[in-house]
């Protein structure tokens, strides 16, 4: 039996299906990616694993406890990162992280050598006594992941959790889940940042509209484009009729634009490259960098949505 | 968990020094500056004047004749306009408020304290005059005591006299039993108490100051604003999914919002009274003689308006409309409530919907409280404000949502 099993989940908001019989499982020790664009419904899905939302239908099964029945026997193995900084900001960092402990219901010395834990998970022992306002968006964040982390939980639950930080503190962040699933931990790990997944999880579903679009290990899923490469043309001014004639040529399978760079899937990227910037050289547009990759998360949600994870 | 969230709640307000600006320095400045101005106002609007009551003397005999001519009408006619009147039309004033209370002599009053019987005397009074009607029921009362008590001690002295041959003194009017004799001369005593219960009530009539009623109203106001400030971190807290968190970890629903309520109220309590003792201390003013009076009075009203809160949030989805909407509670309540201007400045409607506030019924028992009287005088207001804060709480809970 899976450590974490999803069964054909739904949730409907008026007449938005936000989770449409969303399945999948995980198993106990293991990084599990879920991958999708904002707005997929992966907080929904987080929200509804952990308690806070009641799904319209379909069952969660957690280390083989029934969500509905056992609610709080299984609030006591979970720990929940949110993607907001759900943190009090006027209070400093010792005070919050004490404040979620008792929470867990921890007290007394075992709280405080908790806290001492946590700070040091988060780097931040020199700054315990700081309001938390005071600090750095990487710094929160780091923090809001140690919040979760004071009663050991069994799995860890985190959403979205670099969203908008600095490169070191995301480096931090990403060895801490490294280090923390190497001592046993599950972990849920939910991004739309194509390059974290793939660094870190073992498994990944990609959702979008709702639903699991594709699930598997990243070498299944790289499967699902085939030989298929993906080429990044910086261009200063194509146009749509430019985007269009590249569109239609023989090899295209979609493109996208993204941060002024025309990203295309395409077999035989060799011979196309060729194709692509003789159009974009006769209509003088100005090509800035090119560069060609081999298949990976990013290319497999543009084959099977038509769409960059970014979009 | 509960008095941790509770707590914690507390430590946020009090490390906010916009909030403590808003919950404590500006009541402070407001209560002088209000208490200043318009302390002429209440020079002679407030003093309990004269007023009418109406009796419904179901007896035939002498006793309540004594009652209502010597007591009523003679002792206590510096206050009273006393109206002997039929039971119906006895209502009817005091449904239609001409007077503030009715006495009801019940039949056969002086025939059974002439056998020593237990006797009692119905007084009805309105719920929103209680200073008044608490006035008439001490004279009733005051009367009934003294009336039993020397009954008692007439039978008793008749047993003794007859026992050792004693001479009885002898009735000075006809059909005026032995007992009824003694008891006149008892009355005599009667009538000093009297006299000295209306001296302490005048005592206790000096006029509620302008800085007395402007504290009462401006506390009431202001721990609405300390409510308010409760009410954004909360939603707040919803909006950042902290409630959510919370909810995550091994606090269940029930015990979130009872977490929440308390801290609310820990917030609003502890302002209130800071600022009572603030305004004694610097200001001298004087919040009555009756502690725990004032502790009821102000954890009712807290109660009441904690509870506004955990309702406001519910109905608020950003912290911007919790603020607005807890504004306008607060504007409306204090305006109708006589916050700003004085009830009985105001027209009847007003007065009317005045009921509806909990600043009013909260003002009045500070004000009773302020007026020298004790914690009864109170009851029915807190009553008044539990009831309310209750109803609150009940939508509060119906419509929480940690997301």
């Amino acid at each position: 039996m899976s450590f974490l099993e999803v069964k054909g989940i739904s949730k409907k908001f008026g007449d938005l299906k936000a989770v449409d019989n969303i399945s999948f499982e995980v198993e106990e020790g293991e990084v599990f990616g879920l991958l999708g664009p904002n707005g997929a419904g992966k907080s929904t899905l987080i929200s509804m694993i952990t308690t806070l939302l009641k799904p319209d239908s379909g069952d969660v099964i957690i280390n083989g406890l029934n969500l509905g029945k056992h609610a709080m026997e299984i609030k006591e193995i979970l720990g929940l990162v949110p993607q907001e900084i759900s943190l009090y900001p006027t209070l400093t960092a010792r005070e919050n992280l004490v404040f979620w402990g008792r929470m867990y219901g921890l007290k007394g010395t075992q709280l405080k050598e908790r806290v001492d834990e946590a700070l040091e998970i988060a780097g931040l022992q020199d700054r315990a006594k700081d309001r938390i306002d005071k600090y750095s968006g990487g710094m929160k964040r780091r923090i809001n992941i140690a919040a979760a982390l004071m009663h050991h939980p069994k799995i860890l639950i985190m959403d979205e959790p670099t969203v908008g930080i600095d490169p070191q503190s995301r480096n931090h962040i990403l060895e801490t889940v490294v280090k923390l699933n190497k001592e046993g931990m599950t972990v849920i790990y939910t991004s739309h940042y194509m390059e974290e997944v793939e660094f870190l999880c073992t498994r990944i579903a990609i959702v979008d509209h709702g639903k699991v679009i594709a699930k598997g290990t990243k070498e299944e899923l790289r499967k699902l484009v085939g030989n298929r490469d993906t080429i990044n043309i910086g261009v200063a001014n194509a146009s749509d009729k430019v985007l269009s004639t590249i569109r239609d040529t023989n090899g295209v399978e979609s493109l996208s634009v993204e941060d002024g760079k025309i990203k295309i899937i395409a077999r035989g990227a060799d011979e196309l490259l060729a194709k692509v910037i003789s159009i974009l050289d006769s209509q003088r547009c100005k090509i800035q960098s090119v560069n060609v990759e081999q298949s990976n998360l990013e290319s497999v949600f543009l084959h099977l949505t038509g769409r960059a994870l970014r979009d | 968990m509960i008095l941790h969230i509770a707590l914690k709640d507390l430590k946020i307000i009090f490390k906010d020094k916009k909030a403590l600006m808003i919950m404590l320095l500006m009541p402070a400045i407001i209560m002088l500056i209000l208490g200043s101005a318009l302390g002429s106002v209440f020079t002679d609007e407030l003093k309990i004047n004269k007023f009418s009551i109406a009796v419904v003397n179901n007896d035939d005999g002498q006793m309540s004749q004594v009652f209502i001519n010597k007591v009523l009408r003679e002792s206590m006619g510096d206050m009273f306009n006393t109206f002997v009147v039929e039971g119906a039309t006895a209502e009817k004033m005091l449904s239609n408020k001409t007077v503030p209370s009715i006495i009801v002599i019940p039949q056969n009053f002086s025939k059974n304290i002439d056998s020593n019987k237990p006797v009692n005397i119905e007084v009805k009074s309105q719920i929103d005059q209680q200073f008044k009607s608490s006035i008439v029921k001490s004279v009733t009362e005051g009367f009934a005591q003294g009336l039993s008590q020397s009954s008692a001690v007439a039978f008793a002295a008749l047993d003794i006299f007859k026992k050792h041959n004693i001479p009885v003194p002898k009735p000075p009017m006809e059909g005026m039993t032995e007992s009824m004799a003694i008891m006149q001369e008892l009355q005599k005593k009667l009538s000093t108490e009297m006299i000295k219960f209306n001296e302490s009530n005048e005592e206790r009539q000096k006029n509620l100051s302008g800085i007395q009623y402007y504290s009462a109203t401006m506390l009431v106001m202001f721990m609405l604003f300390g409510m308010s400030q409760g009410t954004k971190v909360m939603v707040e807290e919803r909006e950042s999914k902290t409630l959510g968190r919370i909810m995550s970890t091994r606090v269940g629903k029930l015990n979130l919002i009872m977490g929440k309520f308390l801290g609310l109220l820990f917030i609003c309590f502890t302002q209130s009274m800071i600022l009572i003792v603030f305004t004694r201390v610097v200001y001298g003013v004087n919040w009555g003689n009756s502690i725990p009076g004032l502790l009821l009075i102000t954890f009712c009203a807290v109660f009441a308006g904690a509870a506004l809160g955990m309702m406001i949030a519910t109905i608020a989805k950003t912290p911007g409309a919790a603020d607005g909407i807890g504004q306008a509670f607060i504007q409306v309540f204090t305006l109708i409530g006589g916050g700003m201007i004085p009830l009985f400045v105001m027209p009847d409607f007003v007065k009317y919907m005045a009921n509806f506030t909990l600043n009013s019924w909260a003002t009045k028992g500070y004000n009773d409280l302020m007026m020298g009287m004790g914690i009864d005088a109170i009851l029915p207001y807190c009553g008044i404000l539990i009831v309310m804060g209750m109803g609150y709480l009940s939508v509060g809970i119906a419509r929480f949502k940690v997301e």
